[in-house]
Formats: C-alpha cells, structure tokens, sequence
C-alpha cells in the first residue's frame, strides 16, 4: 500500500501542479476579496477531480493492468485513489480554513460558525460528487466518469444555489449548530464509505 | 515441483474461447507460448496472474492453487507486459522507491546494478525513454526482487535484433538458478527457439501441443519431394503437406520414414505454421 501511495505522490507532484496553483490563487482572492465564498471553495471541489484525473494517466499508461501484475489487492489499489481524495480534501480543508481565520481575526473578528458550516457543506459535496463519480470511473473508465463528475458538480451547485434559497440560516434556526454539524458530517463519511466500498466491489470484478 | 499447473483451464469471452488449457511448467524451466494474435496467450497469462477471472480449471502456482489469494504468490513473480504499464512521469529512480515497498525481497542494489547494465538513465521520465529503454525497465523491475518465476507477455516486441539478444540472453542468466522458471509468450519465434525448453502451441484458444523444444525438433522434419514421392511414404508418417509449384512441402514423423529418405530439420516457426494450417 506505501509503494501505491507514494506513485500517487509522485504522478500528483507531476501532473497536479496546476490545482496546487489554482488553489493558491483563489485562496489568495479569498484573502483580499469581501464576502466571495466561491473563491474560498472552489478548491474544494477541485481537489475531487485529482484521482479520477490520477486514474486517467494510470489508464493511458497501462499501470491498471500493470499494477494487477504485482502484490496488491484490488481493494488496495481502490484504496489508495480513495486515500489519495481523502487527504487532498483535507488539506485543501486546512490551507481555507488557515486563510479565513486569519483573515477574520484580522478583520471582525473571529466568526467560526457559518464559515465552518459552509466549508463543512462544500466539503461533503465535494465528497459526495467525487463519491458518485469514482465507482463509475472504476466500472466504466475515465472518460465517462469524468463527465459524470462535471455533471455532478453542476448539478450540486446548482442544487445548492436553490437550497440556500430556502434554507439559509433556518437550519441553524431548527437545529442546534453541533447537531447540523455532527449530521452533516456524518452524512458526509457515510456517502464516502459506502462508495469506497461499492469501488471495492466494482473492481474486484472488473477484468483489466 | 512444478511452477505453473494449468488444470481445464477455461475463459469464454463473446467469439473466443481459452477451451480446456492444460499445461505444466516445471519449475527451473523456460516455456514458449506460440501463437497468433487472439490465439489466448495474453489470456493465459492474465489468468494465471487473477488479471480476469477464469470461468472453470484450476491454477496451480509453486504447488499452491491460486484459487485464494494470489498477493502472495506476486511477491515471487516478476511480469513484463507488452505495454510494460510503468507510470509515464515515473523516472527509473522513483520506479526503484516505489517497488521498495511494493515487493518484499526487493533489491536496490540489484536494481541499480541492472540499470547501469541495461544503460539506462535513472532521472529519466519513463515516457521520454524508447520502445527498447521501456522493456529493459520493466525487465529490470521484474529481476529486482527476488522472482522465481517470470511472466512475459510478448518482451521482444518492437526491439531491435541487437536489444533483443541482450534481453534474451538476460532470461538465460534468470534461468541458471535452479529453481527459476519463465513463461514467454512471443511472435518472435527465433528468440523463443534460442531460449526454451518448451513450446505450447496455442490456436483459437486451444492447446495444439506442448511438447519439449529439442523433443520435438528431433520428432519431426521437413521432406521436399514430388507429389508421388509423397504418396509413396507410409500415411502415418506424413503429418501436414503444403503444395507448390515444384512439388509438396511436407513434415513428417522422422522414425516413421525409410532412412533413405532425405529429411531436412525443422524449425519452431515452420514447424507451429504447419500445425496450425493443418488443424485449420
């Protein structure tokens, strides 16, 4: 599993400069910039696109069939893509949250709850788009997974433009903040496992 | 022991069939498996290494049916692919930190050493390297950690003649161990005529023979003879005969002709060509 993670670092070092770049730069407009929560997130949802865009170079270069030739399991070999999500996600989660605790200690003040419970949300939809997309990617290649995965970012985005229509600030208002964030967060790792698991499944049976 | 045991082998796919394969390897032997394109080589191998799924038969690994887990059975088994399938970004270097924690016995070392034998750069990206330069890494790869058994899936594609040699004579260096065996399948028939002791030949997904190399060699022969000359050889003696324009090619069972009779040696390429236009 090492050897796996450690070939994902190096194909992101190689080929994921530009979300690295991309994430600086909105970080950075987030920074100067008054009340853009786009700029503050859209790295989120980028950072969903790094494995299915890591298993499109594992595609063309043969490393699919390549890496069933050596000692690891297929849910190992789905593991590392999920891990690989996983802890881009996170730290694209920390780097934000970095920029806006600074930024609003420097300004009004530290106001931590709806920014968490924004960064929170667009990090389960990030997790949920890259959810959706990855055990199609493992069943049906790349190419239409990634189209699935546009698609579910538009889709998401566009869904969410309309709930917040109806729902800001009335969840807070229905529910106690610890109990939105504890549900949404629990929703967040229950959509991610289960797809975890189902790409486990995909794959075992799938022939390379 | 035996290194490979391929007991009713079967995997259907829509217009192809791998139909009943059996075949043994025995262990510290070198086999060659011949056949055209989509004869069920590639398949073969990728079902000995749980690549696809067989529908019915048995895989027997180092004494061991791989029915279960194969990871195992991988750490003691090196494989070239035709595509070889390493990373594109990957250099040679970082292809020797990732196999590190990928096979048990691997050997840096040894690695190094071969990449300095095969003069391959280290801090070359993997897509900027050649057809040749990309095989001997994978060939590296898969001497570097120890294997007892090698699985090469057409090596010796797109090499030049003076690579190919190297590269051949690197499987002959595997194979002194006594222990150490290879299954190769090739187009390149010459390479495998230098390097086996066994042949299978595979056509539409079945076994037409497995045989050993020099057994064989010595079994059959060519005769080049007038139509009537032929007819005059006892039936059993003549296998396949190809007509042409100055009389019939013909291969024969050498202990079942006259010794009169002048027998010209058959080669492995002719001698496959005539089996497969016979079961054709």
């Amino acid at each position: 599993m090492k050897g796996l993670l450690l070939k994902e670092w190096y194909m992101m070092r190689k080929y994921c400069r530009v979300y690295l770049l991309i994430t600086l730069v909105f970080l950075a407009v987030s920074f100067v910039s008054n009340n853009n929560i786009f700029f503050s997130f859209y790295p989120c949802l980028l950072c969903g696109m790094i494995p299915v865009n890591l298993l499109s170079y594992d595609e063309r270069s043969g490393w699919i069939r390549y890496s069933g030739t050596l000692p690891y399991t297929k849910s190992q070999i789905v593991s590392a893509k999920y891990l690989v999500g996983l802890f881009s996600l996170v730290a694209v989660w920390a780097a934000t949250s970095i920029v806006q605790t600074i930024k609003m200690s420097l300004n009004d003040g530290f106001v931590s709850g709806g920014y968490v419970m924004t960064l929170l949300t667009m990090s389960i939809l990030t997790a949920a788009c890259f959810s959706v997309c990855l055990p199609l990617v493992f069943k049906f290649g790349t190419e239409k997974g990634r189209i699935v995965y546009y698609i579910m970012i538009c889709l998401f985005c566009g869904g969410s433009a309309v709930a917040s229509q109806f729902f800001t600030g009335k969840l807070e208002k229905e529910f106690a903040p610890n109990l939105l964030f504890i549900g949404l967060s629990l929703i967040g790792i229950g959509i991610y496992a289960l797809s975890w698991y189902l790409s486990i499944v995909i794959y075992k049976r799938r022939e390379v | 022991m035996n290194a490979i045991e391929l007991k009713d082998l079967t995997k259907s796919y829509s217009g192809f069939t791998l139909d009943h394969l059996n075949l043994v390897l025995p262990a510290g032997c070198i086999m060659g498996l011949i056949g055209e394109n989509g004869a069920g080589k590639s398949t073969t191998i990728k079902l000995i290494l749980d690549i696809i799924h067989k529908d019915s038969g048995n895989i027997v690994l180092f004494g061991r049916d791989n029915g279960g887990d194969i990871k195992l059975a991988k750490e003691d088994i090196g494989v070239v692919l035709d595509d070889v399938g390493i990373p594109e970004c990957l250099t040679a270097k970082q292809v020797g930190n990732v196999m590190k924690y990928t096979f048990k016995n691997w050997d840096m070392d040894e690695y190094f050493a071969l990449l300095r034998k095969l003069s391959l750069p280290d801090s070359k990206p993997f897509k900027d390297f050649s057809r040749g330069m990309k095989m001997k890494l994978g060939i590296a790869v898969a001497l570097s950690h120890k294997a007892k058994l090698l699985l090469l899936d057409e090596p010796t594609l797109g090499l030049d003649p003076v690579v190919r040699d190297e590269v051949v004579e690197m499987f002959m260096d595997f194979t002194r161990e006594e222990e150490h065996s290879i299954l190769i399948s090739s187009h390149i028939v010459s390479d495998l005529e230098k390097l086996c002791d066994y042949v299978a030949f595979l056509h539409h997904g079945k076994l037409l023979l497995c045989e050993e190399k020099d057994r064989l060699l010595a079994e059959y022969g060519l005769i080049y003879c007038t139509e009537e000359e032929l007819q005059s050889l006892p039936p059993k003696a003549v296998k396949y005969r190809k007509k042409n324009p100055y009389g019939v090619e013909a291969l024969i069972l050498r202990n079942a002709v006259p010794g009169s009779v002048k027998v010209s040696p058959v080669g492995i390429e002719d001698l496959f060509v005539f089996m497969v236009k016979g079961a054709q």
